[in-house]
């Protein structure tokens, strides 16, 4: 399961509507990197990789399970997925993979988690993720 | 202590994007930026430890004093410098037997890598060239288009470099 909810870190952007070009993701998303954001209901989020896009995925200050950015190699298969987010700024590990197991449900081929620690005081790390705990 | 992404870079509105994008995406890091490639070595020299990337520029005509003597090839010779001084104290060691040959790499040991965001492809090329020849890791950015490239090919590009010999970790090393 994923971990406690969150809001946007900056109020300023809990005014800001949805973005029109945010949409859930499935696998006929077409190569390219973006942002997401997990809503309250496990469903992945997406938007084109931009400038302050998390706040803009969900709109209106909606609050998100996880956040992060991922790349689309080929239509359904991931490349990378990982926690970069500056308006979530979410840390956990086992969240990220929540996501990468809600990938694969999706019918996703999944690549690498990359983690980024929250407090910098460290590199990024490759996520390995347990195949026998179950992390949905 | 937090890790540090340093930038040598001339251009307003390239700095500008640059840091709003490092604020947003890699707000977790200290970030330092400097036009003068002097200060960036002695960044370097007090900071080595805790750095994770650097992203030099070329030309720095942009500056204040308009120099056309002040480049990023001053920081570049000075890493290869660096590095081949490193390398020879090693080698001393494992010559008087103080280091095993098969020492394991330690952070300090372990170069940090370089990203080149240059138009000035001939220059650009050198670096490169000078960086590889002493192992270290360079990712090359061609600004284009303003300040897209920042979002995109640079962004891509930070991440190749910070994630060069990735450790691995588990993720069930963390608390319930």
């Amino acid at each position: 399961m994923f971990g406690k909810r969150k809001q946007p870190g900056d109020k300023s952007d809990h005014v800001l509507p949805q973005d029109p070009d945010s949409r859930t993701l499935t696998t006929a998303e077409v190569t390219g990197d973006y942002v997401y954001v997990v809503d309250e209901q496990d469903e992945v989020h997406v938007l084109p990789q931009r400038n302050h896009g998390h706040p803009v995925v969900l709109g209106s200050g909606l609050p998100g399970l996880y956040a992060g950015e991922l790349s689309i190699d080929l239509p359904g298969s991931i490349g990378e997925v990982n926690n970069l987010s500056g308006s979530f700024r979410f840390r956990s590990k086992r969240s990220l993979c929540c996501l990468a197991e809600r990938l694969r449900v999706l019918g996703f081929r999944v690549g690498e988690l990359v983690w980024y620690p929250p407090d910098g005081s460290s590199r990024p790390a490759r996520l390995s993720c347990d195949p026998m705990r179950g992390y949905s | 202590m937090k890790k540090l992404i340093a930038v040598l870079e001339d251009n307003e509105d390239r700095r500008a994007a640059m840091s709003d994008w490092l604020r947003e995406r890699f707000g977790m890091y200290d970030h330092h930026f400097t036009d003068d490639p002097y200060e960036m070595i002695a960044t370097i020299k007090t900071r080595r430890s805790d750095l994770l990337v650097v992203s030099l520029d070329h030309d720095l005509h942009e500056r204040p004093d308009f120099s056309t003597e002040l480049t990023g090839m001053i920081v570049a010779e000075h890493l290869a410098k660096d590095s081949a001084r490193r390398t020879s104290e090693v080698r001393s060691l494992v010559t008087m037997g103080i280091v095993p040959v098969s020492a394991p790499p330690t952070p300090n040991s372990t170069p940090f890598p370089v990203i080149l965001h240059t138009t000035n492809t001939r220059d650009g090329d050198t670096m490169e060239r000078m960086l590889r020849r002493h192992g270290r890791h360079v990712e090359r950015v061609i600004p284009f288009d303003g300040v897209t490239w920042v979002y995109k090919d640079w962004h891509r590009a930070l991440k190749r470099a910070m994630q060069s010999n990735m450790a691995t970790i588990s993720a069930d090393d963390e608390p319930d």
